[in-house]
């Protein structure tokens, strides 16, 4: 049997998702028949993180609010959060600019400011800004010099076996010197704290698991400014971010993933213009034809956005390799041993990659690749970490639960 | 004297009748209770404090001197916070307002949540009061 993707909703999240998106009278039942059945002292991560534009969508309309406040509340938590991240953003985004980097405003903030244009309706836990890849580490400099710090070198499922911590590792801020072109070429971002408590994911691919050289050069060719706390920003055009909203969405996450359907749908009716054909150029070039075509379909069956009829068809002709096809199937499930293969040769790649071109002879072997990436201490505890994480998932055990603080942006 | 938001230091927003207000460089938050939302509303279209005292203590059935003083004290803190500034533009003052007076009249407060980063850390279904989020449960 094939596996629920996990961007699809269960029922009572459907009802949820009809109730933000629908015309008012069926939204106002969905929201009526939701009311009925939700527990909100146990209301999923996915379900808790639509909260705010439900409240602004039905219960400050008048609808019924089951959580007596709390939702309201929830709302203004998302807009206190997004107003402070975005003007700290703003300030980090002259320095880059001053330094003549271009920034690029990805997924919830740049939502925000061109679909939503609420501060409130839409949480982020961090604000995604990209730059162009050959700028990734000036940008850093940048970051640091604005008082960002590092945040760890992410490690699946290291934060619940304890495998890293009993084998001695101590993670901690990745330093700047890893900040290097083996790093560039392996991940796609890495997240960066203010001393506040507020978060930026920096961003030198615009996909993860996308970064071919070149391959985001027309992206940021069609990118456009906006307005953004008195200064101007980039925002990807509207194609290229429904794409990344599908591909961001379509892998899965600890917390159910459905806040995509909420973006796309917004994202799609506000835009004046969508460059459908680049979009579908774009799908192809990325190798995610499969879960553009399968999603964008849930959107247009369930909420009619207008995709085009030969958009569909055309995603529908697009020859899907196996490897694409089982790429969709393994990164949409939860973790196990095949997302753990498909990672481990998607380093091995970028290793090869690396040794191939001009600083190929700088490029350590891949076991010393792996640690540096990873940022371990030494091989060692490398492996030890690589057996646990391998027996975890093994095992079945990958068990990450997301409570109402899970709000990735 | 008229006032003005300090923008671009300071946001603000109506919700659902609530105005709720951020200090971008402190990270403070703030809501308004009483007639706060009222008097908020009526600075930020331009009215000077002469029309502001004579709009709500009109329409109100307390005691003139006291509505007067209560709106007084209410600017400075608001002022105080950084919240407003004075401006030159007064244009306003001998203007309609835009909404009808309430007729009733609640002394004005602010309320102020200054830890950002607990603000940021608490749980807005489980941590907090049945209004909701900031306002967190006491035995939290």
């Amino acid at each position: 049997m094939t596996p629920v993707p996990s961007w699809k909703p269960n029922p009572l999240q459907q009802k949820l998702l009809d109730a933000c998106l629908l015309e008012d009278a069926q939204a106002w039942q969905a929201w009526k028949e939701w009311c009925d059945q939700i527990d909100v002292d146990a209301i999923d991560g996915g379900s808790y993180r639509l909260m705010p534009l439900a409240w602004k969508r039905l219960i400050s309309k008048g609808a019924e609010d089951p959580s007596g406040g709390r939702f309201k509340g929830v709302y203004r938590r998302s807009w206190y959060h997004n107003q402070l991240a975005m003007a700290r953003t703003a300030d980090l985004i002259g320095k880059l600019t001053a330094a003549a980097i271009p920034a690029m405003l990805l997924k919830g903030a740049a939502l925000t400011v061109a679909n939503y244009q609420d501060p409130g309706v839409r949480p982020m836990a961090d604000i995604d800004v990209a730059v162009p890849r050959r700028l990734a580490r000036q940008a850093v400099e940048a970051l640091t010099q604005a008082g960002w710090t590092p945040g760890a070198t992410p490690l699946t499922g290291a934060h619940n076996t304890g495998a890293v911590a009993s084998s001695g590792w101590k993670v901690g801020p990745r330093p700047l010197s890893a900040f290097d072109e083996v790093y560039f070429c392996a991940r796609h971002a890495h997240g960066f704290e203010e001393p506040t408590g507020l978060n930026v994911d920096l961003h030198w691919c615009l996909f993860q698991g996308n970064g071919d050289p070149g391959i985001d050069d027309e992206a940021w060719a069609g990118a456009r400014p906006v307005t953004f706390h008195q200064s101007q920003v980039l925002v990807p055009e509207a194609a290229v971010h429904l794409l990344l909203l599908v591909a961001h969405g379509s892998r899965w996450n600890p917390t159910p993933a459905i806040r995509w359907i909420a973006d796309a749908v917004t994202l799609i009716r506000s835009e004046a213009e969508i460059r459908w054909d680049r979009l579908v150029a774009e799908a192809r070039s990325r190798r995610i034809t499969l879960q553009t075509l399968e999603m964008l379909g849930y959107l247009e069956e369930r909420f009619k956005v207008g995709v085009p009829a030969d958009v569909m068809a055309e995603l529908r002709a697009t020859a899907v390799s196996r490897r694409e096809r089982a790429e969709y199937r393994v990164k949409s499930s939860q973790p196990g041993v095949r997302l753990g293969l498909h990672e481990l040769r998607w380093l091995r790649e970028r290793h090869r990659l690396l040794r191939k071109n001009e600083a190929g002879s700088q490029t350590p072997g891949f076991p010393t690749f792996m640690r540096h990436v990873l940022d371990a201490p030494s091989l060692m505890q490398l492996g030890a970490y690589a057996a646990s994480e391998l027996t975890r998932r093994v095992r079945g055990s990958a068990q990450d639960q997301a409570g109402p603080k899970g709000t990735s942006a | 004297m008229t006032f003005g938001l300090n923008s671009p230091h300071v946001v603000q927003e109506d919700v659902d009748n609530e105005v709720i207000i951020v200090h971008l460089v402190t990270g403070s938050y703030y809501s308004l209770t009483g007639s706060g939302a009222e008097i908020w509303s009526l600075i930020l279209q331009g009215h000077d404090n002469t029309a502001v005292i004579e709009r709500i203590a009109g329409g109100a059935s307390a005691d003139h001197q006291h509505v007067a003083t209560e709106i007084e004290r209410f600017l400075g803190e608001l002022q105080a916070e950084g919240l407003i500034v004075p401006t030159q533009d007064n244009l306003r003052s001998i203007a309609q307002p835009d909404s009808t007076p309430s007729g009733h009249f609640v002394s004005p407060s602010l309320q102020k949540y200054s830890d950002m980063q607990e603000l940021l850390l608490v749980d807005p279904i489980h941590e907090v009061e049945t209004t909701g989020w900031p306002k967190v449960l006491t035995n939290h």
